[in-house]
Parts: C-alpha cells; sequence; structure tokens
C-alpha cells in the first residue's frame, strides 16, 4: 500500500478520521511519558529536562516548564532558547507549535491545532448501513509564536494562526486571527489594541 | 546568606529579577507541600485545615478544593466561609486577600504577576555576552470583598479590587476594579447591572 499513513496526512494538514488505532498509540504513548514528567516535583530540574528534551520536538537552551502541562504528542513541539510556560499549558499538537525565544507563556494558555468541519453531517462519520456515527474529522493546522512575546494567561490560540515578535496577548484572549509583531492584542476574538514599540 | 532582595522588591510591588534562588527555594517549598494536600481527598478536613493553616497567609472556616495550585501560599488571606472550589491558581507574589462567604467557582486565576510589554524591558540580559539571563516581574495585590461569587474560569489580574457581594460573570477577564454589589463580565470585565433582588425582579418584568 502506497497510500499516506494517517500520521502523514495529519502532519500535511489533511482530514484525518479519528479513532485511528496508530494516532491513539503515539498519544498513549506520549501520555505515558507526560504522566511522568508531570509527576516529577520541580525541583528535580535535570530529570525534568532530560524528559522535556525526549518528548518534544525541540527544546532550547534554558527553557522552563513550571509545574504540569499537557499534549497529545509532544513530538510536534519546538521551543525555541528561554521560553518559559507556566502552570498547566495545554497543546492539542497534531499540527506543529513553535514557540520562538525568550518568549514567555503564563499559566493554562491552550495551543489548539485542532479544528473539526462545523457540519455535524461532515464532522462525523456515518456507518452506511446503520447511519449510526462511527467517528470524525479532524485537520490540525500549525500555529507560531514569534520571539520576545509574551502570551497572557488562559489564553487560547486557535489552529493556524501566527503571533509575531514582541507582541503582548491579553489574558483570557481567544486568537482566532493571526496577530502582528510589534502590538499588545486582547480580547474575544483578539484584536490589536495599541502598537508595543 | 540567601540574598532575599528580589523577595523584598516583590513583596513591596517593586519590578524584580528572576529567576531568584531564594523565590525558587520557596516555591520548590510550597509546591512540596501542594502536592502532599493535593494527594488528600478535599473532604478530609480533619487532615487537610492544620496543612492549610500552615501554608496560607490565613485562614478562617473556609473549605478548599484540591487540586489547588500556587506559588508561595503564604500571600492567600481567606476570610470566613469561603469556598475554593477546584483547580483554581494563585500566582501569589502579592498577597491575595478573599473576604468572608466569598465563593470562588473552578479554574479561577488570581494573577497578581505582572511584566513589562516591551521585551526590551521585560528580559534582563548578561552585560558581558548581550545575551538575556532571565526576566522582571512586578505583583500587584488582589482583593476580593465579602459576599462575592466568582464565575468558573474568571481571571483576575494583578492590582484588582472587586467590590462586597459582587458577582463576576464565568470566564471574564477582570482587568481594572469592580465596584460592590453589582453583577460584571466579559473580557475585560465590565459591570452589567446591580446585584440586588430587586433589580433582578425589574430586569425580569
Amino acid at each position: 500500500m502506497n497510500e499516506a499513513s494517517s500520521y502523514e496526512r495529519m502532519l500535511r494538514g489533511e482530514k484525518v478520521f479519528s479513532p485511528d488505532w496508530d494516532l491513539i498509540g503515539m498519544q498513549m504513548a506520549a501520555q505515558a511519558k507526560l504522566a511522568e514528567f508531570n509527576a516529577l516535583p520541580t525541583d528535580r530540574v535535570e530529570e525534568r529536562m532530560a524528559l522535556l528534551k525526549q518528548m518534544l520536538g525541540k527544546v532550547g537552551e534554558g527553557c522552563m516548564v513550571l509545574g504540569s502541562m499537557s499534549f497529545e504528542y509532544g513530538s510536534h513541539i519546538e521551543l525555541g532558547t528561554g521560553v518559559l510556560l507556566n502552570f498547566e499549558c495545554m497543546f492539542l499538537d497534531g499540527a506543529k507549535v513553535i514557540i520562538g525565544d525568550f518568549t514567555l507563556v503564563a499559566p493554562r494558555v491552550q495551543f489548539l491545532t485542532a479544528t473539526h468541519p462545523t457540519l455535524a453531517s461532515e464532522r462525523f462519520a456515518f456507518d452506511e448501513a446503520t447511519g449510526i456515527p462511527t467517528g470524525g474529522y479532524t485537520i490540525n493546522k500549525t500555529i507560531t509564536v514569534g520571539s520576545w512575546s509574551w502570551i497572557g494567561a488562559g489564553a487560547i490560540l486557535m489552529p493556524g494562526v501566527t503571533v509575531g515578535d514582541h507582541t503582548v496577548i491579553g489574558a483570557g484572549s481567544v486568537v482566532t486571527k493571526d496577530i502582528p509583531s510589534h502590538v499588545v492584542a486582547a480580547g474575544n476574538p483578539c484584536r490589536v489594541i495599541r502598537p508595543n514599540a | 546568606m540567601t540574598d532575599k532582595t528580589a523577595y523584598l522588591q516583590m513583596r513591596a510591588g517593586e519590578f524584580y529579577k528572576g529567576p531568584d534562588l531564594y523565590l525558587m527555594e520557596l516555591q520548590m517549598a510550597a509546591k512540596a507541600r501542594l502536592d502532599a494536600l493535593n494527594a488528600i481527598p478535599s473532604f478530609d478536613v480533619a487532615q487537610r485545615m492544620p496543612m492549610l493553616e500552615q501554608m496560607l497567609g490565613s485562614i478562617g472556616e473556609s473549605f478548599v478544593v484540591s487540586p489547588v495550585m500556587w506559588e508561595y501560599g503564604t500571600h492567600i488571606h481567606l476570610g470566613d466561609g469561603v469556598l475554593i472550589n477546584f483547580d483554581c491558581i494563585f500566582l501569589d507574589g502579592a498577597d491575595v486577600r478573599i473576604g468572608d462567604g466569598t465563593l470562588v467557582a473552578p479554574r479561577v486565576q488570581f494573577l497578581t504577576a505582572g511584566h513589562p510589554v516591551d521585551a526590551m524591558e521585560r528580559l534582563t540580559y548578561d552585560v558581558a555576552t548581550g545575551k538575556p539571563n532571565g526576566g522582571v516581574t512586578l505583583n500587584r495585590p488582589i482583593t476580593i470583598g465579602k459576599n462575592c461569587w466568582i464565575g468558573a474560569g474568571a481571571i483576575i489580574m494583578g492590582g484588582v479590587t472587586i467590590g462586597d457581594g459582587t458577582t463576576i460573570g464565568a470566564g471574564s477577564v477582570v482587568t481594572r476594579d469592580i465596584p460592590t454589589g453589582v453583577v460584571a463580565a466579559g473580557n475585560p470585565c465590565r459591570v452589567l447591572r446591580k446585584a440586588s433582588r430587586r433589580d433582578e425582579a425589574a430586569n425580569a418584568a
């Protein structure tokens, strides 16, 4: 079979059917390591860093993760130099989540690369014989955050968004569209409030 | 000798540099105690209350549901009859004071910590190499009055005071002071109406 695997299609941003047992297998393996990481006390710095480097796609020098975090795969998360992730950040990382150098991520920020068709008839797959739903479809889009930025607590970054360099996203913002460099932006939906210079 | 400069600056509401060894020491000690607290079922008050009394700045006859997360604990002051529902977060470099009879719904965040929005000011640099070696933080106290209700997932920013008897809607981002006796909601959180029963009835009519 030359057909692309569901994993390859997911990374290309194509529609993927779930449940997919290959993807679930990868997620379960990632969850096992993540549980180990989250159970390690904050002061076991070296062990935590070693695990983090095993789990994530990239961990720059001087990165810090405070408390616990959660993700689906981990391997698609790329942290630049000196990135700080505060308590309980969440990554649905079916696509890449790339965070630039010296960017500060406050508690409970969510990076959600996963999205679905809004029409239930397209979101679900149905058994042809019975008409009963058998699963659903997901598309993942890369999220990119620049360098020297600060993402406020509880902000939610939606699939495909790019946040520029030197930009501040207010707490609780829902970032549905790209936000340029050198601005302060906030709100739901997140809008540019003023330049940050 | 332990250098407590950053701690004193933090408590005075001034900018301080991180990472700071003494602050990390305090946070790690607090985290170890938190892990122990969070491992005990929330309803085991007999076991948890003495722990909470040790960990928090002060606590009356109040109830804290686990899991709960804070940086220091010692700067949190809860009155009598306060309920902290599960999964709340306190960045408590400055004081967080919650008055008697106030109800805090799940996943509320009290964030006293702030930073400069300009990255050049937010980060600190090694003088010799010019490389960033940390950042600066400033903490401002949060004060919640008596008989308030803070809705689930609300985020309360540093420096905010919320008056007695006020209700904050779920998911609100409270960036400025909210007066006494109102219902306020949204991002940013704004006053919607007065909280009295009489007004409620008038609105419903």
